[in-house]
C-alpha cells in the first residue's frame, strides 16, 4: 500500500527553485530516509508532504487521496509530523504536550477514556515516561524532542486508519545523545513494522544507512537518487553529492552498511598563514 | 487532559493509574472555587456600598422581585439604589471583567506570550481616541445637540475607535491572506502610538471642561452603570464569551507553533481572524462602557494559569470567571474606600495588580507555573 | 433624526418639569455640586440646609467639613444618596449624565444651572437658587450688590490711560507655563478689572513657550495661591522660561489669587475684581473709583 506518492513536484521560493521535478513513493511498513547536504531542499519536502505548502508543480497523494482531497482535520487522523523545533514557553507538562497529540481525535467518551494511557504509552515508547509530570520548558533539548516523537505518536496510534498511516520526522534526532538516537531510529522502525509509512529527514549518512529501507537522496533540489542504502550510498554519489571522500563497510555489530568519511581533499593552508 | 498528573511511571501493560479519581480533578474544584468566588463577590457588591442597607433589608428588596414580601423594614431609597444602581453596576462589572479576562486570555495564547493584553490590538487607544474626539470635537460639530447625546455617541464613538484601530492592525499584519502574528505585535505598537498622539492632540485643543470630563474617561469608571448601559454592552460581550472557549483546542494546538497546529488539523489562520474578532468586539463593547480599565486583561489568565496551568480550556472560562471577581472586587473598594466619592476603577485596578503582579514574579519557580 | 428631536424635547421638558417640582421641592437637605453654586447657597444664607458639596466646593470654610461627593465629572449616585438629601443642585456639565438620571429615578429631584456665558449665567443663578430656596429678597440684594461692585471698577478702570498688561498663569505643572488665554474666566477677570490679558492671542488655557512668555511683555503675572508655596513663591515664579526677561520678572510683580475667585465666577466676583483693580493700578485708584 501506498502511504505517500511525490510525483513531478517543483517548488519555487523568493526566487529560487528549492525543488525540480521530484518524484518518490513511500510504502506502508518501510522506512524511507532522505538525506542531502544543507539547502537540498530536504525539509521542503517533507513539508510539502506534510501538507503545510503546496508545490507549484506536480502532485503528491498521501494515505491514498491526492492532498487537495485532505482536509486539514482528516489529514491530522492518519499523518503526524515531528518539526524541527518547537519552541513553547508555556508551563505544559510533558504529558500534556503529549495529549495535545490527540486533538485531532475529538472529545468524545472513547477518545477521553484511551487518550491518556495512549499519552503515557507513547512517552514510555520514546523512553521518557518519568518526564510525564515535568514542565516542558524545563526539560532538555533532547528531552524536549522525544516528547514531540511521543506527541507525533500519539496522534497517529489506536487509530482507524484503513488508508494507511504516515509519520514524516524532520531531524528528529538532531539533539539526541548516539544511544538515544539508535533508539528513536529502532522507535522508527518498529511503528513502519506495525503498517505505518515513515519518512525522515537525517544528517548522519550512517544512520539512514543502518535503518532505511531506502534512501533518498537530494541535492539542490533535484532527487539524484532513490533506492537501498547499498545501491544510493556509494563512494561516487557521497564525493560529488556531500564533497566527501567515503568508503563502504559493513558494521560488525549490526551487519548494516556503514560509511567511513574523511573530507575529499583538504583545504590546502594559504603560504602566509602557515605557522 | 485534567487529571492531576501522576508522579510514576505507568506499567505498559496499562496498570492501574492512581492519579485518575473520577469527578474530583483539580480543574473541576478551580472552576467551582471560581464560580462560588463569583457569586460570593456579587452579593458583597450587591450589599456593601456608601448607602448602609443591612444584609436582612437586601434580601428584602430582592425577595420582593419575585413576589416574596419578606417582614423586614426599608426604604424605596433603598430599594432604588440596590436595584437601579448597584445592581446594574455590578451586572457591568461582571460583564467587563469577564470580557477584559478572557480577552486576554484568547490574546496571550494567540501571540504566544503571557505579557499580551487586550491593548495590543489597538482596542483601548482607538476607543480612547474615539471618545475624546467625541467630547472635544461634539460640541463643535453638533452644538447643544452634543449635551443631550453623550450619552449614546461616546459609547457608540469609543466602540467604533477601538474597532478600527484593530482593523488597521488587522490589515495591516495581513499578508497573501496569513496573519503575520510578528507584524501584528509590531502593527499594535504603531497604531496605539498614532491614536496616542492623535488623542494627544485633542487633549491639547480641549478647554478645562472638556478636559476635565476626558480625563475621567480616561482611568475608567464603572460609575456611570444604569441598566442601559447593561443592555447595550451585553449581547456584544456575552457572545464572545460563549464562542472564545470553543476555540481553546486550537489555541492549545497553536501554543506550539502554527506548523504543528497545521499538522494538528487546525487551520491558524482562521482561528486567529476569529479571535482576533471575537476578542476585538467584546472588549471593544467594554471599553466603550466603561473606559480603559488597565491589568484585568493581563493579570486574570495569569492567575489562572499559576493555579491551573495553561491549558486554554481551563483558563479562558477561568480567566472570564477571574476577571469578573476582581474587577467587581476592585470596584467595590473603588466605591467604598473614598465613600462618598467615587475613585476611578483604573487607578485601583492599577493599584492593586501593580505590586501583586510584582509579588508573582519574585515568587516565581524556575520553569514552573509561576511566570507562565 | 425623530429620536434625537424627541429626546431634546423630552430633555426640555423634564427641565421645566423638574424645575416646577423644585419650586415646590423639600430644601432642608441640599447636596450641592458646583464651587460656585455652593457659595451662592452660602451666600443666600442658606448655608445650613447643605449636607454634602463636591471637591470643587471650598468656599466659604465651614463646607471643607462637610461629606464630599467626589468631582463634579464623577459624581458618585449612590454615594450622594447615601447622604439622605431632598434635592440636589448641580451645573449641566456634571458627569456622568446616568447618575444623574439615577438620583432622579430614586426620587430625589435635581435642579441643573447653566454655566455659559459666565456672567449671565451668575447673575441668572442667583435668582434661580432664590427662587428655589425661597431667598428671593436675599438673591436680588445680592444682585444689586454685585451689579454695584462690577460698575464701580468699572468707573475706576475707564479713566484709566495705560492699562497694565496682566499673564495669568496656572502653575499646576512646573515643566509647562500654562497661560489663561481668550475665552477663559481668568483672561475676562483680567479685561473687566482694567488690564489687558497678555495672552490674549491664544484660546483657552495652553502651554506657552519661553519665548512666547517675553513676547508676551507681562507687566504683572498672576497666579494660584494654592500652589504658590509649591512653585517657590515669586523667586520659582521668575525661574519659569522666559520670564525673567520680562517686566514683571525684571521687577518681581508677581501676585497670587485664590483660585476659585479667578477660575469660576461666583458670587465672590466684585471682591475679586476689586482686589485685581488695586493689584493692577494701585490702590489710590480703588479708594478713589469708590
Amino acid at each position: 500500500m501506498l502511504i505517500a506518492s511525490v510525483s513531478g513536484v517543483s517548488l519555487r521560493l523568493g526566487g529560487r527553485d528549492i525543488l525540480n521535478g521530484v518524484s518518490l513513493e513511500v510504502r506502508a511498513g518501510e522506512v524511507v530516509a532522505l538525506v542531502g547536504p544543507n539547502g537540498a531542499g530536504k525539509s521542503s519536502l517533507l513539508r510539502l508532504i506534510a501538507g503545510e505548502t503546496r508545490p507549484d508543480l506536480g502532485r503528491i497523494s498521501v494515505c491514498g487521496a491526492p492532498l487537495d482531497g485532505w482536509s486539514m482535520a482528516a489529514l491530522a487522523r492518519c499523518r503526524a509530523v515531528v518539526p524541527q523545533d518547537i519552541q513553547l514557553d508555556f508551563a505544559f507538562t510533558a504529558l500534556e504536550v503529549v495529549l495535545i497529540g490527540r486533538s485531532p481525535h475529538g472529545t468524545g467518551r472513547e477518545e477521553s477514556r484511551h487518550a491518556r494511557s495512549i499519552a503515557l504509552d507513547c512517552l514510555e515508547r520514546v523512553g521518557a515516561a518519568h518526564l510525564a509530570p515535568r514542565f516542558y520548558p524545563s526539560l532538555s533539548g533532547g528531552e524536549r524532542q522525544r516528547v514531540q516523537i511521543a506527541r507525533a505518536l500519539a496522534q497517529i496510534t489506536g487509530v482507524e486508519a484503513p488508508k494507511g498511516r504516515c509519520l514524516l520526522l524532520d531531524e528528529h534526532t538532531s539533539n539526541l545523545d548516539p544511544a538515544h538516537q539508535h533508539g528513536m531510529f529502532r522507535l522508527a522502525r518498529e511503528v513502519a513494522a506495525e503498517g505505518v509509512g515513515v519518512i525522515a529527514v537525517v544528517h548522519d549518512l550512517n544512520l539512514a544507512a543502518a535503518y532505511g529501507d531506502r534512501i533518498g537522496v537530494l541535492d539542490q533540489g533535484e532527487l539524484v537518487a532513490f533506492g537501498p542504502p547499498e545501491a544510493v550510498l556509494t563512494p561516487t554519489l557521497v564525493g560529488q553529492v556531500f564533497g566527501l571522500a567515503c568508503v563502504t563497510l559493513r558494521n560488525p555489530l549490526t551487519g548494516s552498511l556503514t560509511l567511513a568519511t574523511a573530507p575529499l581533499a583538504p583545504t590546502p593552508i594559504p603560504q602566509g598563514l602557515r605557522a | 487532559m485534567d487529571a492531576e498528573v501522576l508522579p510514576l511511571p505507568v506499567k505498559r501493560n496499562g496498570a492501574a493509574d492512581p492519579a485518575i479519581r473520577p469527578g474530583w480533578t483539580r480543574s473541576t474544584l478551580v472552576m467551582a472555587g471560581l464560580w462560588i468566588g463569583l457569586a460570593a463577590v456579587v452579593l458583597a457588591g450587591i450589599a456593601i456600598g456608601p448607602a448602609r442597607i443591612a444584609p436582612l433589608q437586601v434580601a428584602a428588596i430582592l425577595s420582593e422581585r419575585i413576589g416574596l414580601i419578606l417582614p423586614v423594614e426599608h426604604t424605596s431609597a433603598q430599594a432604588a439604589i440596590l436595584m437601579n444602581i448597584r445592581l446594574p453596576r455590578v451586572m457591568l462589572g461582571l460583564l467587563v471583567g469577564a470580557a477584559l479576562g478572557m480577552g486576554g486570555a484568547a490574546l496571550q495564547g494567540l501571540f504566544r506570550n503571557p505579557l499580551a493584553d487586550p491593548g495590543l490590538l489597538g482596542i483601548s487607544s482607538g476607543a480612547a481616541l474615539g471618545a475624546v474626539t467625541v467630547i472635544v470635537l461634539g460640541t463643535a460639530w453638533l452644538g447643544r445637540f452634543a449635551v443631550g447625546m453623550t450619552g449614546i455617541l461616546m459609547p457608540l464613538a469609543a466602540f467604533l475607535g477601538g474597532l478600527a484601530a484593530t482593523m488597521a492592525v488587522y490589515a495591516i499584519s495581513r499578508r497573501h491572506g496569513r496573519i503575520e502574528r510578528g507584524a501584528m505585535l509590531l502593527a499594535g505598537v504603531a497604531v496605539n502610538a498614532s491614536a496616542g498622539s492623535m488623542t494627544g492632540l485633542l487633549v491639547y485643543l480641549s478647554d478645562s471642561e472638556q478636559l476635565k470630563s476626558l480625563t475621567f474617561w480616561l482611568m475608567g469608571s464603572l460609575g456611570g452603570a444604569d441598566w442601559s448601559a447593561v443592555w447595550a454592552a451585553a449581547p456584544l460581550t456575552v457572545l464572545p464569551l460563549l464562542l472564545l472557549p470553543r476555540l481553546a483546542r486550537a489555541l492549545n494546538a497553536m501554543l506550539l507553533g502554527d506548523a504543528v497546529a497545521g499538522h494538528l488539523g487546525f487551520d491558524a489562520n482562521r482561528v486567529s481572524r476569529l479571535s482576533v474578532v471575537l476578542v476585538t468586539a467584546s472588549v471593544g463593547a467594554a471599553v466603550a462602557v466603561s473606559g480603559v480599565i488597565g491589568f484585568i486583561g493581563l493579570v486574570a489568565p495569569h492567575l489562572i494559569r499559576l493555579i491551573a496551568g495553561p491549558d486554554h480550556r481551563m483558563v479562558m472560562p477561568g480567566a472570564a470567571l477571574g476577571g469578573a471577581i476582581l474587577l467587581v472586587g476592585a470596584d467595590i473598594f473603588a466605591r467604598t474606600v473614598a465613600a462618598p466619592a467615587d475613585l476611578p476603577i483604573g487607578v485601583v485596578t492599577g493599584a492593586l495588580g501593580g505590586p501583586f503582579f510584582i509579588w508573582l514574579l519574585l515568587r516565581r519557580a524556575p520553569h514552573g507555573r509561576g511566570t507562565c | 433624526m425623530r429620536r434625537t428631536v424627541s429626546r431634546v424635547l423630552l430633555s426640555v421638558l423634564m427641565a421645566l418639569a423638574s424645575g416646577a417640582a423644585a419650586r415646590a421641592a423639600d430644601t432642608s437637605r441640599l447636596v450641592v455640586i458646583g464651587g460656585s453654586l455652593t457659595e451662592i447657597v452660602f451666600a443666600l444664607g442658606k448655608g445650613g440646609s447643605v449636607i454634602g458639596v463636591d471637591q470643587t466646593s471650598v468656599w466659604p470654610p465651614e463646607v471643607k467639613a462637610l461629606p464630599q461627593v467626589g468631582y463634579y465629572k464623577k459624581v458618585s449616585a449612590e454615594g450622594v444618596l447615601s447622604l439622605a438629601p431632598t434635592l440636589v443642585m448641580a451645573y449641566r456639565d456634571a458627569e456622568p449624565a446616568s447618575a444623574l438620571r439615577q438620583l432622579e429615578q430614586a426620587g430625589i429631584p435635581v435642579v441643573l444651572f447653566e454655566r455659559t456665558p459666565p456672567l449671565r449665567a451668575l447673575e441668572d443663578n442667583i435668582g434661580a437658587v432664590g427662587r428655589l430656596l425661597g431667598t428671593e429678597r436675599e438673591a436680588e440684594a445680592l444682585r444689586r450688590s454685585l451689579d454695584g461692585q462690577i460698575a464701580a471698577v468699572g468707573r475706576t478702570v475707564a479713566g484709566i490711560g495705560k492699562k497694565p498688561r496682566v499673564l495669568f498663569v496656572l502653575n499646576y505643572d512646573p515643566s509647562q507655563t500654562v497661560v489663561a488665554g481668550a475665552g477663559t474666566i481668568a483672561g475676562q477677570l483680567i479685561e473687566m478689572a482694567g488690564g489687558i490679558n497678555a495672552a490674549g492671542d491664544v484660546t483657552g488655557f495652553k502651554p506657552l513657550n519661553g519665548e512666547m512668555v517675553t513676547a508676551a511683555a507681562p507687566d504683572l503675572v498672576l497666579t494660584v495661591e494654592e500652589r504658590w508655596e509649591g512653585i517657590g513663591g515669586a523667586a520659582g515664579m521668575v525661574r519659569l522660561p522666559g520670564m525673567s526677561a520680562t517686566p514683571a520678572g525684571k521687577s518681581g510683580r508677581f501676585a497670587p489669587m485664590p483660585g476659585p475667585l479667578m477660575l469660576g465666577l461666583g458670587p465672590r466676583l466684585g471682591e475679586a475684581l476689586r482686589r485685581l483693580s488695586v493689584l493692577f493700578h494701585g490702590e489710590g485708584v480703588a479708594l478713589h473709583g469708590r
